[in-house]
C-alpha cells in the first residue's frame, strides 16, 4: 500500500488497463472542462492583470 | 528482498542488540562484495531516510560523499543495505525484520509523505500551466469565434437593410440597452479587416465580448466624449495594439445610421483611477464640450493592470452608413 491519490484512482478505476486508461483520460478531460468552464473565469478577477477601464 | 527474508531466518543472529543490522551487513558481504554503493537514495539523503537516533554513532560515516574512503567499510555497507531494505515495501521489511517494525514504519511515512507531497507539487504545477495556457490561448479563440459570429450578423443585417430596427441583431443606438450591440469600431491600423462590436457598458461580461462603451460617456457622434474599453490582451486583445495608433490615425465607428471618423490626436499613460479621461472635456472638470471626441483605454503595460493606455480621437468626418465605406478612409 502506497499513499499516492492517483494510484488511488488508477486502482479504484475498473477493467483491464486499456479501459483504465481510456477511464483516466475522460476523468481528465472532465477535470479541464470544469476548470475552463468555473473555476478559471471565477479565478481570472482575482488575477491583477485584466482590468482595462478608469474608474 | 526475498533475499533478506531467507537469510534472516536461516542464519542466527550473532549479536542480540542489532539483530537487523547484523544479517543485513552478512547477506550484503556475501552477495555483493565489500563497496556496493547503492543507486537508489542519494548518499546525502540516507540519513534523512535510514537515520535512527538510536544508531546515532553510525550516521556520521556515511552523511555525505566524502565520507566514503575513510569510513570503516563494514559500517558503510549495513547502512546502504538498510538503505535498501527502506525501500522495499513496509510488508517485506517488516517479515524480514520484526525488531525493527517501528523504524520502518517512521520511514514509511516520511517517504510516502514526500511521495504525496510531489503528487500534489505536479498537481498545483499542471494547474498553474493550465489556467495560463486558457487565459492566454483559450478565452482568444471562444471571443475570436464569437466577436467574428456577431460582426458577420451586423453586416448582413446592413447588406439587408434591416440594421437599427427592432427585430435586428444590430441595435439601433437610441435603443441601447445594457449589453447590446450597436456599434461597429474599424482601425485601418489594426489590419485592414479589423472589426470588433461596441457593446453597451464596460462589465466584465460585456468586455469578453468585444469593446465596452462606458455608459456615463457620450454616444458616437455626440458632442463630448464617445469613450471606449477593450483588452489588450486576452478575450480576443481587440486593443491589443493601441499603443502602435499614431496621431491621424482613423478609427471608425459604425452605427446602423452612421460611420463616424475620428482621428487619434494624443495619447496618454494614466492610472486606473484617473476616470477624468473620459470626462466630455478629457480632464476638465465640469468642462463645456465643443467637440466630439473619442477616448480609447485599455490595460498597460501589457499583461498587468497598473496603469491605462489611453488615446483621443476627435471627430473629422461622417458618412451615412449605405454599406460601403470610401476606401480612402481605410488606408493607413
Amino acid at each position: 500500500m502506497r499513499l499516492s491519490f492517483y494510484g488511488l484512482i488508477w486502482r479504484i478505476l475498473p477493467g483491464p488497463k486499456p479501459v483504465k486508461a481510456l477511464l483516466a483520460l475522460a476523468l481528465l478531460a472532465g477535470v479541464v472542462y470544469c476548470l475552463f468552464t468555473w473555476v478559471f473565469p471565477w479565478l481570472e478577477p482575482l488575477m491583477p492583470f485584466n482590468d482595462v477601464t478608469v474608474e | 528482498m526475498a533475499r533478506y527474508a531467507l537469510e534472516d531466518g536461516a542464519a542466527p543472529r550473532p549479536e542480540a542488540s542489532r539483530p537487523a543490522r547484523r544479517s543485513l551487513d552478512d547477506s550484503t558481504a556475501g552477495a555483493a562484495g565489500p563497496a556496493p554503493r547503492h543507486a537508489a537514495i542519494p548518499a546525502g539523503l540516507e540519513s534523512i531516510f535510514v537515520a535512527d537516533p538510536s544508531d546515532g554513532e553510525d550516521a556520521p560515516a556515511v552523511g555525505g560523499p566524502a565520507a566514503g574512503g575513510s569510513a570503516d567499510p563494514d559500517v558503510e555497507d549495513a547502512e546502504s543495505a538498510a538503505a535498501q531494505a527502506g525501500l522495499s515495501t513496509p510488508e517485506t521489511a517488516a517479515e524480514a525484520q520484526p525488531g525493527s517494525e517501528e523504524r520502518k514504519g517512521a520511514n514509511w511515512y516520511v517517504r510516502e509523505a514526500f511521495g504525496l507531497l510531489g503528487e500534489l507539487l505536479v498537481t498545483a504545477g499542471a494547474f498553474l500551466l493550465l489556467f495560463v495556457g486558457w487565459e492566454l490561448f483559450w478565452t482568444d479563440v471562444v471571443a475570436d469565434m464569437e466577436t467574428d459570429q456577431v460582426i458577420a450578423q451586423m453586416e448582413a443585417a446592413v447588406a439587408a437593410g434591416t440594421a437599427g430596427s427592432d427585430t435586428s441583431e444590430w441595435v439601433a443606438v437610441k435603443a441601447k440597452k445594457l449589453g447590446d450591440a450597436f456599434a461597429i469600431i474599424r482601425i485601418p491600423r489594426f489590419g485592414k479587416n479589423y472589426a470588433k462590436p461596441i457593446r453597451e457598458g464596460t462589465g466584465r461580461e460585456i468586455l469578453r465580448q468585444g469593446v465596452g462603451h462606458y455608459s456615463s460617456s457620450q454616444d458616437p457622434g455626440e458632442v463630448g466624449n464617445f469613450a471606449v474599453a477593450g483588452h489588450r490582451t486576452t478575450y480576443g486583445k481587440p486593443f491589443n495594439k493601441i499603443d502602435k495608433l499614431q496621431p491621424g490615425d482613423k478609427v471608425i465607428i459604425e452605427t446602423a445610421e452612421t460611420f463616424f471618423i475620428y482621428e487619434i490626436y494624443d495619447h496618454e499613460i494614466v492610472k486606473p483611477s484617473q476616470g477624468e479621461v473620459i470626462w466630455p472635456v478629457p480632464g476638465v472638470s465640469d468642462g463645456v464640450p465643443t467637440e466630439a471626441l473619442l477616448t480609447m483605454t485599455s490595460c498597460n503595460p501589457e499583461y498587468s493592470s497598473r496603469e491605462r493606455y489611453v488615446q483621443h480621437g476627435k471627430l473629422v468626418a461622417t458618412y451615412t452608413n449605405e454599406g460601403e465605406l470610401p476606401a480612402e478612409v481605410l488606408e493607413v
